[in-house]
């Protein structure tokens, strides 16, 4: 295999779900050793989880999530776990975990106790609220976290409630950042020879992507939430008309629209071709058609609705207009051009699935250090514990299945 | 303070928001970071509301306050062969070059990649695009609510009998900015172990493509395709959902309750013993009996106020959260105990309040750097002079001439 940027490190994870999984999915598919560590008996809890109970019961996200990993079992709770522990962390370079903020301290293993044992460690904790602050001991899930950074406040339509950005927007994101402060920390322990401890409160995280808002009220005390904000699809700035989505021809299918220079609104009418509602000289300039956006509104979807999604967007992309489908799952995995022609949607192997394979997104990054390889598919429980615990820590075989019996792998 | 990156110097030429946030990231760790900026106008998001304290201001929009802290701005025309030659001169002394262009952009000013990396071996040439600098798509028109709905985002937010419904905020140029982020240190580490650069391709529409509803996997493994309003939206009271207390809005969940039945745990909490009726015990069912079950929550919720029952709710093991504003957000004790915000020293407008890193390393937050955005050119002098030497009659014959 070739050189990737991670090769050579070792990551223990202790993570489950789906933010702390989604970092160590990266750092394995950027070419990290990443080594699953799992209960015995619990596992990590989306090995149960299904999005169909009739469809590999056990598998599915576990599946997306856990890919290029290697899988152990081990009990922390036990004085032998431990010590395995102990002996893995010596030979590790990121410890990283998702559990609520008391749990590695209550086994003995918070940063001074992981430092104890490799000085160099860095050491990535990844609970909702950090581990500091009056809300320590609250626990987290993505929309909690969602609402409390204001991110649900400033989504929506005018005089509407809030809406929501989905359910798991920021367990994903703070994955992301999880991978992106373990890139860091590495570049710099190979610098300096220093470790460090992170300590990601997906809260914090979420609030980095406001930082407009939090500007915005900080100097001008004024409410987010006014007339005619949060602006839905429309498009305060920079200001744009028509720029929404509409409806087209089919069930549930739409266009995302976006016209805003009176440059872009020409280009936009000759795709028009026999209409005649866009000569309406009060839509000749932007702030024309800011004015009369309702009726404008109407007129674009009379115009898409007779049409299919792929139709509207040939026709407006053709005249120079920015405008793209609304695509749904089976779209992007089966349909898209663009996703096809990039190589992003690639086959995963998994034996219980029609055919040995299944689809899914690759890492959304293409250079010569990050080769498209073919990935290995997600661990069994306890599926590399020769490997580990045999070849790496050296233990005989026979000691290997006595701990198993034991409970302690 | 580690200052991580400040042996590192990154050159962004891109313009607007994507390539802003990735050197705002890298940048905010220390990194030394030229933001190279056309003449005149600038960046295009200085032209961009919200402005700060006042009326339209180059310098004051808080789109490019934001995405641009700890940079160092110069201004530059790379349409003309002077500009070219002097990026040049730059590239020699950069790790990282970060652009946003359309791909054939800078091949079309003979600074494409082959080039840059002949001048350069070890340089990281990062490349931010709507839609990647391959493919059918590659110079097709975008906008973030486009990028939204061919991304897949968009078909999964908003209500289930109305329109799809975007994210606010230039939330793909974010989400591409970061991924972009990921991929350069990447990079850098293998450029510090092997001595080689690269050219980094990143698709603003594949990084909306993982971010939730509606992923592959759930399709391709188990035929999910994903509906709006199903989780997060109007259906799901007891998952996500907003709901209305005196003074607000909460957010409910049946996480948490430490192996005990949710509904339970929240029949006991609310003193609601109807949510104990088997009927909400699963998502399905409470998704089919939404309307019911949303009155009986929020005619409790009525009694309460937001901050006192997340509160009441959290001590109890229940997971919530309250839909807080900016305000809230700004004011909120956990986050000022944590340290996440900075407070930085504008020279216009006075001490800007901005979010941290996204975490904290070491229990600090790590953004090491102390420069709020950088007005325009505000750096010429230093940059032009000590970095590549020119005389100061020089320099001013270069601004005099619009190259500078």
């Amino acid at each position: 295999m070739s050189r990737l940027p991670l090769s050579g490190v070792r990551v223990l994870d202790l993570t489950w779900v789906v933010s702390g999984p989604q970092a160590t999915r990266l750092l394995a598919d950027l070419g990290a050793e990443v080594i699953k560590i799992e209960g015995r008996n619990r596992g990590d809890q989306v090995r149960r989880m299904t999005f169909n109970p009739r469809v590999f019961a056990t598998r599915g996200m576990f599946v997306y999530f856990n890919r290029n990993k290697l899988g152990v079992s081990l009990n922390l709770a036990t004085p032998e776990g431990k010590e395995v522990f102990r002996q893995l962390v010596t030979l590790s370079d990121v410890v990283i975990e998702n559990f609520s903020a008391h749990v590695m301290e209550r086994w003995g293993f918070d940063y001074a106790g992981l430092q104890a044992i490799n000085p160099a460690i860095i050491y990535v904790s990844m609970p909702g609220f950090g581990h500091s602050g009056p809300n320590v001991d609250y626990q987290s899930n993505g929309p909690t976290i969602q609402a409390l950074s204001g991110q649900t406040f400033a989504c929506g339509f005018p005089d509407m409630p809030p809406a929501g950005w989905g359910y798991s927007y920021m367990d994903h994101t703070a994955g992301y950042y999880g991978a992106m402060a373990v890139l860091q920390a590495v570049y710099y322990r190979n610098r300096t020879g220093l470790g460090q401890f992170i300590d990601l409160a997906q809260l914090e995280t979420a609030c980095s992507l406001m930082g407009v808002y939090i500007l915005d009220y900080t100097v001008n005390s004024r409410s987010l939430r006014r007339p005619g904000m949060p602006a839905g699809n429309r498009s305060t700035h920079p200001a744009a008309a028509p720029h929404g989505v509409y409806r087209c021809q089919g069930e549930d299918r739409w266009v995302a629209i976006a016209v805003s220079t009176d440059e872009e609104w020409q280009r936009f009418r000759t795709a028009l071709a026999d209409e005649v509602w866009h000569q309406d000289p009060s839509f000749a300039t932007l702030w024309g058609r800011l004015q009369h956006q309702d009726a404008l509104d109407r007129h674009v979807e009379s115009w898409t609705s007779r049409r299919t999604q792929q139709e509207v967007m040939r026709l407006l992309q053709a005249a120079g207009v920015a405008a793209g489908m609304v695509q749904d799952p089976a779209q992007r995995a089966e349909e898209d051009p663009q996703l096809q022609a990039r190589g992003h949607i690639v086959d995963l192997r998994m034996e219980e699935a029609e055919g040995g394979r299944v689809r899914v997104d690759s890492l959304p990054m293409t250079a010569a250090a990050l080769p498209h390889q073919e990935y290995r598919p997600a661990p069994d429980l306890g599926q590399h514990n020769g490997d580990i615990y045999g070849q790496l820590l050296g233990m005989a075989a026979g000691e290997v299945d006595d701990y198993v019996k034991q409970g302690i792998f | 303070m580690l200052g991580i990156l400040d042996d590192v110097r990154l050159i962004e030429l891109s313009h607007h928001l994507t390539g802003a946030f990735c050197a705002k990231l890298l940048a905010d760790q220390g990194a030394d970071t030229i933001k190279v900026e056309p003449p005149g106008r600038g960046d295009a998001a200085r032209h961009e509301p919200p402005f700060l304290a006042g009326p339209p201001h180059p310098n004051q929009s808080s789109q490019f306050l934001a995405f641009n802290t700890n940079k160092r701005s110069i201004t530059l025309n790379l349409e003309t062969r002077t500009g070219q030659r002097l990026l040049q001169g730059l590239v020699r002394a950069a790790d990282v070059i970060i652009d946003s262009f359309a791909p054939g952009y800078l091949e079309s000013l003979g600074l494409g990649y082959e080039t840059l990396h002949q001048v350069n071996p070890r340089l990281i040439l990062t490349s931010i695009t709507p839609f990647g600098q391959t493919g059918p798509y590659r110079h097709y028109l975008s906008s973030d609510l486009v990028e939204q709905a061919l991304g897949g985002a968009l078909i999964g937010f908003g209500d289930a009998d109305k329109e799809p419904m975007a994210l606010p905020q230039n939330q793909t140029a974010i989400t591409a900015g970061r991924n972009a982020a990921i991929a350069t240190m990447a990079a850098l580490l293998y450029q510090r172990a092997t001595g080689e650069g690269q050219h980094i391709d990143v698709s603003i529409m594949e990084a909306v493509v993982q971010t939730p509803p509606g992923h592959i996997h759930q399709y391709s493994f188990a035929g999910n395709n994903v509906a709006r309003g199903a989780a997060g939206g109007q259906r799901s009271v007891m998952d996500g959902m907003h709901l209305e207390t005196q003074d607000g809005y909460v957010t409910l969940t049946t996480a948490g309750t430490g192996g005990a039945d949710a509904m339970d745990a929240w029949a006991d909490f609310l003193e609601l013993p109807e949510l104990k009726d088997p009927k909400f015990k699963s998502r399905q069912g409470r998704t089919r009996h939404w309307e019911e079950l949303r009155e009986l929550v929020v005619g409790r919720l009525r009694r309460w106020k937001s901050h006192e029952f997340f509160k009441a709710a959290m001590e109890r093991r229940l997971v919530v959260g309250v839909v807080q504003s900016p305000a809230e957000v700004v004011d909120c004790p956990h986050l000022a105990e944590r340290g996440s915000f900075m407070a930085l020293d504008h020279p216009d407008l006075g001490i800007l309040n901005y979010p941290g890193a996204g975490f904290l390393a070491d229990g600090e937050n790590p953004v090491t750097g102390s420069r709020p955005a950088p007005r325009l050119g505000e750096h010429n002098r230093e940059i032009y002079t000590e970095l590549l030497g020119l005389s100061q009659h020089e320099l001013a014959q270069l601004t005099a001439a619009g190259v500078i």
